[in-house]
């Protein structure tokens, strides 16, 4: 079939071989990170983001810089003799098409679409509305008992006052925004929730957001992602490293405050409710199937992060090497997969 | 992580194996002529009868493949050195070349057009691997034809004549 000629030519071009090899490159990528992860018992938060950095950033270089070093990497020779050649899946013909090959295209044109409805047009939206509720700011207005709460809270934390910004709002919620001028969002829903103890840590763990804003990894992992839009596994990677500056952040937090079971406590009761679950139950088809899950893996993070503040975090010793070896071995294995 | 990192292999090569118990179309490395010709689904494949002198036969290495195009390549080694030294392709598209030459231009300083036996060919001649190299490009019916040569185009010519009969 014609169409079966232009995807398997398609293939064979640079953009193709690109494509199919930084899919299959960050999935071999991931499998050494995990087992590394595994291996070497690594739990601390901040190693395992340096992990997930790389298979997203090898995952958009290797093949160019493959095919720098050896522009013959795509040739036949090559690949029957590859530890991994991608083609001799994709190329296999049933029915009158090449099922794997027309999977694989699924799959991308699938997490390119979640990428645009799940992650660019929150960011977008988001910064709609922090636009809009830099507009509905009631610090000024604020109950004086409100802002006499957040005082006392943010007493010992390396902040000033002024970057702590009250807003109107009964649901609980707590942000903030970096850049030149870093703010501290924070609802009357949360100040009236949270008791000095819980508002201290929930506002040192947002400190540490603005701390490591200065070192942004998160951002530039971010960007590397939008350009493997199509890449799946940059998509999961990303979310857990995204996850895992969480836990980077919770951290901070319990160093700034040294009180681990509040914050634990606060996360705790950040945790989705039963009335969260109904609003999702109020939608329909794929809107509801969404809220769920999202739902569900909001409260697993909470959860996850609750439970691990109550432990004993343990700091990770000679990390650089083993972050080092899996990226050797990461850069070594892929090579040899086209 | 040794373990992780023999176990990633295990699966790469095994996950490369798999997909040859079903389908045997795939570029494949063969002993004979024959038997690439048949895996590669050619009715005819043009292959030389003058080898220039020091040209060892059979070819050294053969590789054949029905996907993702058609296509038969054999390599002959120079008998002294023991390497690649003449080229001859065979495949069912032109724009696929450069992945099934294993040698391939630094510089081309000549490009101009031959009659071959009656069929217009292109003739390139310049350097690869630090020596003289001179390549026939030239189409057959539905198949192209590449034979490269490394050296002068006077024994090339002669070998890609001996090609058509």
């Amino acid at each position: 079939m014609a169409i079966n000629m232009h995807m398997a030519t398609f293939l064979n071009t640079y953009w193709g071989m690109y494509v199919a090899q930084s899919v299959v490159h960050s999935v071999v990528a991931a499998t050494i990170a995990e087992g590394a992860i595994f291996a070497w018992k690594i739990r601390a938060p901040h190693v395992k983001q340096w992990f997930r950095f790389a298979v997203i950033f090898l995952s958009l270089v290797s093949y160019p810089a493959y095919q720098l070093v050896s522009p013959d990497r795509g040739n036949i020779y090559f690949r029957i003799s590859s530890l991994m050649d991608t083609n001799r899946w994709f190329l296999i013909e049933r029915w009158g098409i090449l099922p794997f090959l027309a999977l694989f295209a699924v799959v991308l044109v699938i997490s390119a679409v979640v990428f645009m409805i799940q992650e660019l047009a929150p960011i977008l939206s988001s910064i709609f509305v922090q636009m809009r509720r830099s507009d509905q700011t009631t610090d000024g207005a604020a109950a004086p008992e409100l802002k006499s709460r957040v005082s006392e809270a943010i007493k010992g934390l390396p902040i000033d006052e002024g970057i702590v910004e009250i807003f109107d709002d009964d649901d609980m919620l707590l942000y903030s925004s970096t850049g030149l001028k870093p703010m501290i969002h924070v609802s009357t829903g949360l100040i009236k929730a949270f008791n000095p103890g819980h508002l201290q840590v929930a506002i040192a763990h947002e400190i540490a957001h603005i701390q490591r804003s200065r070192r942004p990894m998160l951002i530039f992992a971010y960007l590397l992602r939008v350009l493997l839009f199509f890449n799946p596994v940059a998509a999961i990677e990303f979310r857990r490293l995204a996850h895992e500056e969480e836990k980077v952040c919770d951290d901070i937090a319990v160093e700034l405050t040294g009180r681990p079971a509040v914050l634990s406590e606060a996360i705790e009761m950040l945790r989705p409710g039963p009335e969260d679950y109904r609003d999702a139950e109020g939608r329909t088809g794929a809107e509801r199937l969404v809220s769920t899950i999202e739902y569900y893996g909001h409260d697993a993070l909470l959860k996850s992060r609750a439970a691990r503040i109550a432990l004993d975090r343990q700091k990770d010793r000679l990390w650089g090497v083993a972050v080092t070896v899996a990226a050797v071995l990461m850069i070594g294995i892929n090579y040899f997969v086209v | 992580m040794l373990a992780v990192l023999a176990g990633v292999i295990a699966l790469l090569a095994v996950l490369n194996w798999l997909p040859s118990l079903s389908q045997k179309d795939y570029a494949r490395r063969f002993q004979n002529m024959d038997e690439a010709k048949k895996a590669a689904g050619l009715a005819t494949a043009l292959i030389p009868a003058y080898f220039p002198e020091g040209i060892s036969w059979p070819p050294s290495f053969i590789v054949a493949q029905r996907r993702p195009y058609q296509a038969l390549v054999a390599e002959y080694s120079d008998a002294a050195s023991e390497r690649t030294s003449l080229v001859v392709i065979q495949a069912s598209s032109s724009e696929v070349s450069k992945q099934l030459q294993r040698i391939r231009f630094r510089d081309i300083s000549q490009r101009t057009e031959y009659l071959l036996k009656g069929r217009s060919a292109i003739l390139s001649v310049g350097t690869c691997e630090d020596t003289v190299c001179s390549e026939l490009n030239w189409r057959e019916g539905d198949a192209y034809y590449c034979v490269l040569y490394k050296s002068s185009p006077f024994e090339l010519i002669k070998v890609a004549e001996s090609m058509i009969r």
